[in-house]
Order: C-alpha cells, then sequence, then structure tokens
C-alpha cells in the first residue's frame, strides 16, 4: 500500500505507534480513550433528562 | 519556541496544522481549557443571533425551551459523532472520514463545509462585526450607517483580516484569545440578562409575543426546536477538528454539552429575552437601548471582538477541510495563504448583508440540511467498525488501503447521504419552512440523521462487506 503523497510514511507510522502508547497509557492510568459503557449511558441520559426537564418546565 | 519549530508552524508541518495524526506533546488541551475553548466558540453574537431569530417564532416559555432541547440533542450528536474517533487517533475530521466516504468522497463533505463556513458563518458573523461597530459609530461620531450599507461591509472585512492575523498563529493563539473572551462574554450576557430584567418583569417578558409566527402554535415550537438543533448541529464540521487536540475521550466529549450546550443555551436565552423585548431579532440593535450608549458601546464592542474568534475558530476548521478537498495542491500551500483563501468566499458574501445576514433562518435550516445526515453516516460507520480505525490505512493513496472503496469513494455513504437529505426536504422546506404534519412530532434533522445512519448501516452490511470493501474485518 501506497501513502497519499506530501505525507512521510516513516513520520506517519512513528506517529500512529507513539499514539498507541499513548492511548495505552492512558488507559492504564484510568483514562478514557473511548466513550463507552457506563460514561457513554451516562452522557445520554443527560442529554435525555435535560430535554425532560425543559419539555416539562414548558 | 525554535526557530525551526517557528519555520515549521508557518508552512504548516507540524501536527497541529497538517493531517499528520497528533502525539502526546501535540494535545493541548485538558478538559477544562476544551471547555473555555468551547464557551468562547459558544457564546458568541451568533448566539445572540439564534436566540433573536427563535423570537421570531415563539414566545420566552417555548423559547427557551426549544434553545435548551435543540442545543442539547444537537450538541451532543456532534460529540458523539465527530469528536470520539479525532480524539482517540489524533487525526483531524476529515481525513478518519476517509474511512466513511473514501479519500475522493470525502472531498464531497469538505466542499460542504467550506460552503457553509467558508461562505455562509463568515460572512454571517463579518457583517454582525460590520453592524455592531457601524452602531458604535452612530453612537459616538453621530453618523447615520444603514444595516446594509458598503460601510457596514467594509468594517465586516476588518473582522476578517483581525481573524487572519489570528489565524497564522494556530491553535495555541486561539485558545488564549477565548480565555479572555469567553469569560468576558460570559460577563456580558448576565448583564444584558439584569440590565433586561430591570426593565420588565417576568411576567412581562412571558406575555410578550413572538415577533413573525406562523398560524399553528405547535409548528412554532417545532420550528424554534428544529432551528436550534440545526444551531448545534452547525458544529460537526468543526468539534471534531478541535477535539483531536485534547488529552481523553471524556476531555473531547463533556465540554460539548457543559461549552457549547450551556454557553450557547445561555447566549441564545439573552438574544431570545432581548429580541422579545426590543421586537427585533438583531443583536446589533440591541445594546444601546438596552444598557444606555456608554455600556451599550462597550457591549457591542466586546461583542465585535467576540465575533472575531468564532471567525478563527471555523476558519481553521475550515481551512484543514480545504486541505483534504483539494489535495495535494492545498498540501503544499502555506498555512498563511490557505487561510487567506478560505477567508475569501466570506470576504465576498459580506457584501450581501440583505440575502445573506437577513435570511439567517433559511440558512440554518440548509446547515441541519447538510450536517444532519453527515451526523448520522458518520457517528453509524464509527460504530459499525466497533470504535477501531486503522489510521495508516487513511493516509493511503486513492484506490489502496482498507478504505479504497471504488475510485476512492464510498458510494454506500454517498446514497445514504441523499437519502437522508431527501428525509429531510420530505420533512421541511429549508427556503420557506413550510412543513409537512409529521415535522411537528420529528422535527426535520432527527429523520434525516436517523434514515442516513439506518440505510448505511444497511447498505455497508448487505452489500460492502461481502465484497469486502470498506475494511470491516
Amino acid at each position: 500500500m501506497e501513502i497519499m503523497e506530501g505525507i512521510d510514511r516513516e513520520e506517519l507510522e512513528r506517529r500512529v505507534q507513539e499514539n498507541d502508547e499513548y492511548l495505552r497509557d492512558l488507559k492504564a492510568k484510568g483514562g478514557t480513550t473511548d466513550l463507552a459503557g457506563r460514561e457513554m449511558l451516562a452522557f445520554i441520559a443527560t442529554v435525555v433528562v435535560i430535554c425532560l426537564l425543559a419539555i416539562l418546565w414548558r | 519556541m525554535s526557530d525551526n519549530n517557528s519555520n515549521n508552524e508557518s508552512t504548516g508541518t507540524t501536527g497541529a496544522f497538517t493531517t499528520y495524526p497528533l502525539v502526546d506533546k501535540e494535545r493541548e488541551w485538558s478538559f477544562l481549557e476544551f471547555t473555555w475553548v468551547n464557551v468562547g466558540l459558544a457564546i458568541a453574537t451568533w448566539a445572540f443571533l439564534i436566540g433573536g431569530t427563535t423570537a421570531l417564532f415563539v414566545g420566552v416559555r417555548d423559547g427557551i425551551a426549544a434553545i435548551i432541547i435543540g442545543n442539547a440533542i444537537g450538541v451532543s450528536i456532534v460529540a458523539l459523532s465527530a469528536c470520539q474517533g479525532t480524539e482517540k487517533y489524533g487525526v483531524e475530521h476529515y481525513t478518519l472520514l476517509r474511512s466513511v466516504f473514501g479519500a475522493n468522497g470525502v472531498r464531497v463533505v469538505a466542499t460542504i463545509a467550506l460552503i457553509v463556513f467558508g461562505f455562509g458563518w463568515t460572512a454571517v458573523l463579518g457583517i454582525m462585526f460590520g453592524r455592531a461597530t457601524t452602531n458604535v459609530s452612530d453612537a459616538i461620531l453621530g453618523t447615520n450607517i444603514g444595516p446594509t450599507d458598503l460601510t457596514v461591509s467594509l468594517a465586516g472585512l476588518i473582522a476578517l483580516g483581525l481573524a487572519w492575523a489570528v489565524l497564522v498563529r494556530g491553535p495555541v493563539s486561539i485558545s488564549w484569545l477565548n480565555r479572555i473572551v469567553g469569560p468576558g462574554l460570559v460577563i456580558v450576557s448576565f448583564i444584558l440578562l439584569f440590565l433586561i430584567f430591570t426593565e420588565r418583569s417576568w411576567e412581562d417578558l412571558v406575555s410578550a409575543s413572538p415577533l413573525d409566527p406562523f398560524d399553528n402554535h405547535h409548528l412554532n415550537f417545532m420550528i424554534a426546536v428544529e432551528l436550534n438543533l440545526a444551531a448545534g448541529l452547525g458544529w460537526w464540521p468543526v468539534m471534531g477538528n478541535l477535539s483531536r487536540l485534547t488529552k481523553s475521550a471524556r476531555a473531547a466529549t463533556w465540554p460539548n454539552l457543559l461549552g457549547i450546550g450551556c454557553a450557547a443555551t445561555v447566549g441564545e436565552i439573552v438574544g431570545l429575552l432581548a429580541a422579545l423585548t426590543l421586537a427585533s431579532d438583531d443583536p446589533t440593535v440591541w445594546s444601546i437601548p438596552i444598557a444606555g450608549v456608554v455600556f451599550g458601546v462597550f457591549i457591542l464592542l466586546f461583542i465585535a471582538l467576540a465575533n472575531v474568534t468564532s471567525i478563527v475558530s471555523f476558519v481553521y476548521s475550515t481551512a484543514l477541510a480545504a486541505r483534504q478537498a483539494a489535495t495535494p495542491v492545498a498540501e503544499k500551500v502555506p498555512w498563511l495563504w490557505l487561510t487567506g483563501v478560505v477567508l475569501l468566499p466570506g470576504a465576498i458574501g459580506i457584501f450581501f448583508p440583505a440575502q445573506i445576514y437577513d435570511n439567517f433562518f433559511s440558512f440554518l435550516a440548509w446547515t441541519a440540511l447538510a450536517f444532519a445526515p453527515l451526523a448520522g453516516v458518520s457517528l453509524s460507520d464509527y460504530l459499525l467498525r466497533g470504535r477501531l480505525v486503522h489510521v495508516v490505512d487513511l493516509y493511503a493513496r486513492t484506490g489502496q488501503g482498507r478504505y479504497a472503496y471504488w475510485g476512492g469513494v464510498n458510494v454506500a455513504a454517498i446514497i445514504a447521504l441523499v437519502l437522508g437529505g431527501i428525509t429531510y426536504l420530505l420533512f421541511l422546506n429549508p427556503l420557506t419552512l413550510a412543513a409537512e404534519p409529521l415535522f411537528v412530532f420529528f422535527t426535520a434533522s432527527i429523520p434525516s440523521g436517523v434514515v442516513a445512519a439506518v440505510s448505511y448501516v444497511l447498505i455497508m452490511k448487505i452489500a460492502l462487506k461481502p465484497l469486502g470493501q470498506g475494511g470491516l474485518d
């Protein structure tokens, strides 16, 4: 697979690898690399509650 | 900063300016910093304008509810569809979208963003800057400049020039500007609220009639919701490129609600109340009648400055879109000139204030028609892939790699976009706001996004996966 013009493959792969390591470290420290599971539900639930409160108040 | 780095920034070869994925040390924004950036973005005068536009259709109670509902839903859709992959992989939004649309298909998306932001929003904000500053001139110097006079347009060009000067310094300068303007505009908004309530009681405001409603009360409310949904969805092309500068998924997501959602809501409610109080939907005419000449002029000048920060953020994102639309030619263009080219359509649009600024509600509806299907398709694609994207393949030459598709175009995504757009038109006419009966139950944006998302997933699973297209492992 060839890489698009203007992008250096080595630099690209170095950055991808560095970011993968960053994500692993972040996850190991308890950080969020993906908004999933409970946090995703909490986010959606927050929006639903906000809308319901607005409708009820109206 | 070293000379080498300075040179890299000016020519656009560091991570934050190019399509390379960002690495740890280039992620500038924490949860709090990204929240303040969003506050600075959201509480510009366009929020007052949307509040004023809401007042065309509904009164205070319905207006506040519509603003809260529209923004909460619109912004959360953007947070989930535009901010997740870009933050995780540090890639810019339009590069990530190569997995959805293909290398050439993403040019279509980038072109849509260029039209809406490079032309539409930049012109609207520039005209507002022009009207605000010429109103200051009228108040202090005794001039008599009309809202569509050439002077307004020329003053608007100053805003674009200031924005350009900030843009060439990049995301760090955007962050610094927003640290000043964001909190300042929060204060201005609350002062305006205070002044409105010293003049009018809550009962007076609640009894104020909408400025130019349709006959059907429920239709007016849903149009108000739709326009505020459109305002929220309008962040779709912007937030992805900003959220890649954050340090975690949490920092990329919640600040959308806290910053964009809450701040825009406050700004729009202020706009709604001011519009109903003064019977005008144009924010540039409110400050002096509400706050008096001295304080009104101060507010107008601050609001004008805030418009510059919004233009900066929009053009930053649009310039990255332009790179995608015109790769590889645009990749070689220095950042200075790329941003200048992106500002150019808006600089032309500024000279048509009556057509653009005074038809703002229609512009909002077109924005929703463009971005609701895009949000639906991009969110469903990311979930369909199990949140896993092969980053190196995003940078493959057209026709190669996991996301090659056919000639670099994912037909499934384009079909889904078209179906989503048609769905929108079946519910609401963005030019006239003429609505079909089902609109009052579902709005137009939500069905549009849902149809685009569902049709995309179905086509990908039924047609493309069996053919080994799209990198669906």
